[in-house]
Formats: C-alpha cells, sequence, structure tokens
C-alpha cells in the first residue's frame, strides 16, 4: 500500500512538472508571434511602472552626461535648419540661380523634407524616455515611457540623437517595447554613403558597439572608415539615418561579398532619450505593396 | 514553521528585487550574465513538497521572464531545475546518509557537497536557459561555454552570499 502511494506521489510530481513546462513552451512559442504579445503587455503594465520608479531614482545621477548630449542635439538640429533655410531661400528664388544643378538638387532635397502640395512633414518624431535596456543577451529589447496614447505603434523605427536603435514590437497603453538593434533576429537595409551600395545589416551577436554590413558584391570597392546609412526601402526608418562607420572588411574564401564590420554610431549601453519616427506615408506604402503583391 | 516560510519568500523576493533591477543591468564582457534567481528553489529544505517546489519556480520564473521580455524561458529552465534537484540530491547522498537537521547550505552541508550540488544544478539552469534562447544546436558550442562561465560567476556570487548571510555554527 506505502509502494503505491510513494510511486501515486512521485507521478504527480512528474506530472505537475510535465504540465508547466508545456506551459512554458506555449508561452514562448504565443510570445514569438504578435498575438501573444498581448499577455506580455498586461502585465509589462506592472513591470513597466516599476521600471520607471526605479529610473526615477537613476535618472539624478545622470543629469549632467544627459545635458550635454541634449546640448549637442541642439547645436546639430539648429544647423540643419539653418542649412535648410538656405536650401529655401535658393528654391524660392530660382531665377539668381545660375546653376541649374544646384536648383534640382534644393528641389530635391525641398522635396523629400516638406512639400507645397502637401503641407505636412513626412516624418513626426516623438520623444520618449528610456525605461529598461539590455545589451548582454541575444533578444536584447528595449523599453520606453511612450505607448498607443502618444500614438505609438508597432514597426516604427526608432532612432537616439547619433543614430539607428530599433524598430518597436509591442506597444501597451503607456509602454512600448522595441526591439534593439543587438537583437539575434534583427535585419536592416543599409547603404553605403561612398557608392549607394546597399546591403543588410545584422548584429555580430557579440559586442554592444559592433554589427556586421553583408551582402556588398566583391567586384565593388568599399572603404574603411565609410558611413554607413539607412537605405530607405524599409518603411521604418527615413532614408540616410545615421547607422555607423565601417571599422574593417572581410572577405571569406569563396564568398562573392564583403563582411563588413560596422561601429555603431549610438552607445545602446547609455541609451536614455530615444526619437520614433513616424511614417506618414507608411500605410500608403503598405497598401501599395499589399496591392502589388495580391495581383 | 510559518517563521521559516516568511524567512523563504523575503529572501525569494529579496532574490527577485536584485535579480530585475540590479544584475539583469550588469554586463561582464559583453556577453555574460548573471543569474541569482534560481538559488531561491537551491536553497529550499530538503524536506519540501514536490510541488511547492515546481510552483514557487515556475512563479518566479514568469517574474524574471516579464522584466526581461523573454515570455517562458526562464520559467521554463527554473521548473527543469527544481524538478531535477531531488535526483541530484539522491546522487550526492553522503556516506552517512542525510540527517534530519541538514539543510543545503554551506556550513551545514561542508564545502565539497555544497559546490557539487550548486555546480550541478546553476550548469542545468544556465544551459537551459542559453539554449532556449537562441533554440539551435548551431550555436551549441557557444552555449556550452557561455553557461559554463556564467555558472562559474553564479557560484562566485552565492559563496559570497553564503559566507555574508548565512549564520555558521
Amino acid at each position: 500500500m506505502l509502494n503505491i502511494l510513494l510511486f501515486l506521489a512521485e507521478r504527480y510530481g512528474f506530472l505537475l512538472f510535465v504540465f508547466l513546462e508545456i506551459v512554458c513552451v506555449w508561452l514562448i512559442v504565443q510570445s514569438s508571434n504578435y498575438q501573444g504579445a498581448k499577455i506580455l503587455n498586461a502585465s509589462n503594465q506592472v513591470s513597466g511602472s516599476m521600471l520607471a520608479q526605479t529610473d526615477k531614482v537613476k535618472r539624478y545621477f545622470h543629469l549632467r552626461a544627459e545635458n550635454d548630449s541634449l546640448v549637442k542635439a541642439n547645436a546639430r538640429l539648429m544647423e540643419q535648419l539653418a542649412s535648410l533655410h538656405g536650401d529655401l531661400f535658393g528654391l524660392e528664388t530660382p531665377d539668381f540661380c545660375e546653376d541649374t544643378a544646384l536648383v534640382l538638387r534644393n528641389v530635391l532635397l525641398f522635396d523629400t523634407m516638406y512639400t507645397k502640395r502637401q503641407q505636412q512633414p513626412l516624418y513626426y518624431f516623438t520623444a520618449a524616455r528610456v525605461l529598461g535596456n539590455s545589451t548582454l543577451k541575444l533578444t536584447n529589447y528595449i523599453t520606453i515611457d511612450k505607448g498607443t496614447k502618444d500614438g505609438i505603434h508597432p514597426e516604427m523605427g526608432v532612432i537616439d540623437h547619433n543614430g539607428v536603435v530599433g524598430v518597436v514590437k509591442d506597444v501597451s497603453d503607456n509602454y512600448a517595447i522595441i526591439i534593439s538593434l543587438l537583437h539575434k533576429n534583427m535585419r536592416l537595409s543599409a547603404k553605403l554613403k561612398q557608392d549607394n551600395l546597399v546591403g543588410s545589416l545584422r548584429w555580430d551577436m557579440k559586442s554592444p558597439q559592433y554589427v556586421i554590413l553583408d551582402d556588398i558584391p566583391k567586384y565593388e570597392k568599399v572603404y574603411v572608415g565609410d558611413t554607413v546609412l539607412t537605405s530607405g526601402y524599409s518603411s521604418f526608418f527615413p532614408p540616410d539615418v545615421m547607422i555607423g562607420t565601417v571599422e574593417s572588411w572581410v572577405l571569406a574564401e569563396g564568398s562573392n561579398f564583403y563582411q563588413l564590420r560596422v561601429k555603431l554610431a549610438s552607445n545602446f549601453t547609455t541609451l536614455k532619450h530615444v526619437y520614433v519616427i513616424e511614417d506618414n506615408r507608411r500605410k500608403e506604402l503598405k497598401d501599395l505593396q499589399q496591392k502589388a503583391q495580391n495581383d | 514553521m510559518t517563521n521559516t516560510i516568511i524567512l523563504h519568500l523575503l529572501r525569494l523576493i529579496g532574490l527577485l528585487l536584485l535579480q530585475v533591477l540590479v544584475l539583469n543591468h550588469i554586463e561582464l564582457h559583453g556577453f555574460l550574465s548573471l543569474y541569482i534567481y534560481h538559488f531561491f528553489i537551491l536553497f529550499l529544505p530538503f524536506e519540501t513538497p514536490i510541488w511547492v517546489l515546481l510552483l514557487s519556480a515556475f512563479g518566479s520564473g514568469l517574474c524574471v521572464d516579464v522584466f526581461d521580455n523573454t515570455l517562458g524561458i526562464h520559467a521554463a529552465a527554473l521548473v527543469l531545475t527544481a524538478y531535477l534537484r531531488q535526483y541530484v540530491i539522491t546522487l550526492l547522498t553522503p556516506v552517512i546518509g542525510y540527517q534530519s537537521i541538514d539543510k543545503p547550505q554551506l556550513g551545514i552541508m561542508g564545502m565539497n557537497w555544497f559546490l557539487k550540488y550548486t555546480i550541478l544544478l546553476t550548469f542545468i539552469h544556465h544551459f537551459s536557459v542559453t539554449f532556449l534562447e537562441l533554440f539551435s544546436l548551431q550555436f551549441l558550442p557557444y552555449t556550452l561555454l557561455k553557461s559554463a562561465l556564467d555558472t562559474v560567476v553564479s557560484v562566485v556570487l552565492v559563496l559570497i552570499y553564503q559566507y555574508l548571510f548565512i549564520p555558521r555554527e
């Protein structure tokens, strides 16, 4: 009798173990697709507000460094504004401009930023604070303090004042989770500034400072120190957003493509402020692509 | 009895807070992670019923998951560790058997037993976390190396913890 009871007691432990593991696997599978993100969001209201509380304490210690970086970002924006004003001036008075090429360039520049037909900017930027961030795992995510209430939705690009940071994955009312560029499944279309060569960017899975740019054919010329920018092919980021600089390259034996090691412009370990990019034409572009695919 | 339960609950909360608010943000050479929350399961008394072990492992694993955006991974690893704990304990039975006053602590069981116990279970836990994170046999050497190094770091942390907080008789 005792033996039977002991036997049953052991079985029930095993059964409970199997049951809990099945629940865990179900959670893992669920959370890797969009539908499953719902559970994560509900509980992230709790963890999000807790992270926000600890952030309040930590924020105080970084005030000086934060101020410095904001002042720098401000200065750069002023520069850009000034140069845009110059371009605008050239556009409004094309008669004074002898050089047709210059006018053309100005028109192009003007058109990508601000059009007269469509009196609204193509891109909106929402500033957000980083609440949680990791760089040491293989699947790194960033939590920010803006959510659906602030117009954030999945698949929006995220940058900081230095360069690209990631793409929004899930959103709750007040918080959003961003897939960091330092994520093993993250792929991004990027180009080299020198010759506009477009390749595919992925994390090197080791260091929070480096990513790898693939798919640059070997008959092209690549330069160490060249700037890597977003290509604008994806709807996440506008074209020509800074990503990093080429540090070195290798050409594997028998391979037709370079592997470029790119040093990131953003410092992922000290992220504090980020900007979420809303592309006003994203829906239109997506609908069109959908339509083209269906036909 | 009630006192012991409260003590273990306090330890659980302390370890979880330390894990999600401090250790998750510490970086060692860019790829080592610090895990200590699983020591709660390791330090529970020998006679703890299996359902308490499994359910508390599931709950605390889930807490870490929520903060880490890795829903299910830490919970799965910790439930596995909690289930295998009884077999490791049987495997390491001392020659004279376990006494009724024995607890899985350094001061009571001795350095030899304690090291074997923590290293085995910690490695099981870290290996399953890393494996589930990557979910690919292609990275098996990397997974093994990372979990081995993580285990070393964790064991150093737990030795410090044992010397600091557990009164020695």
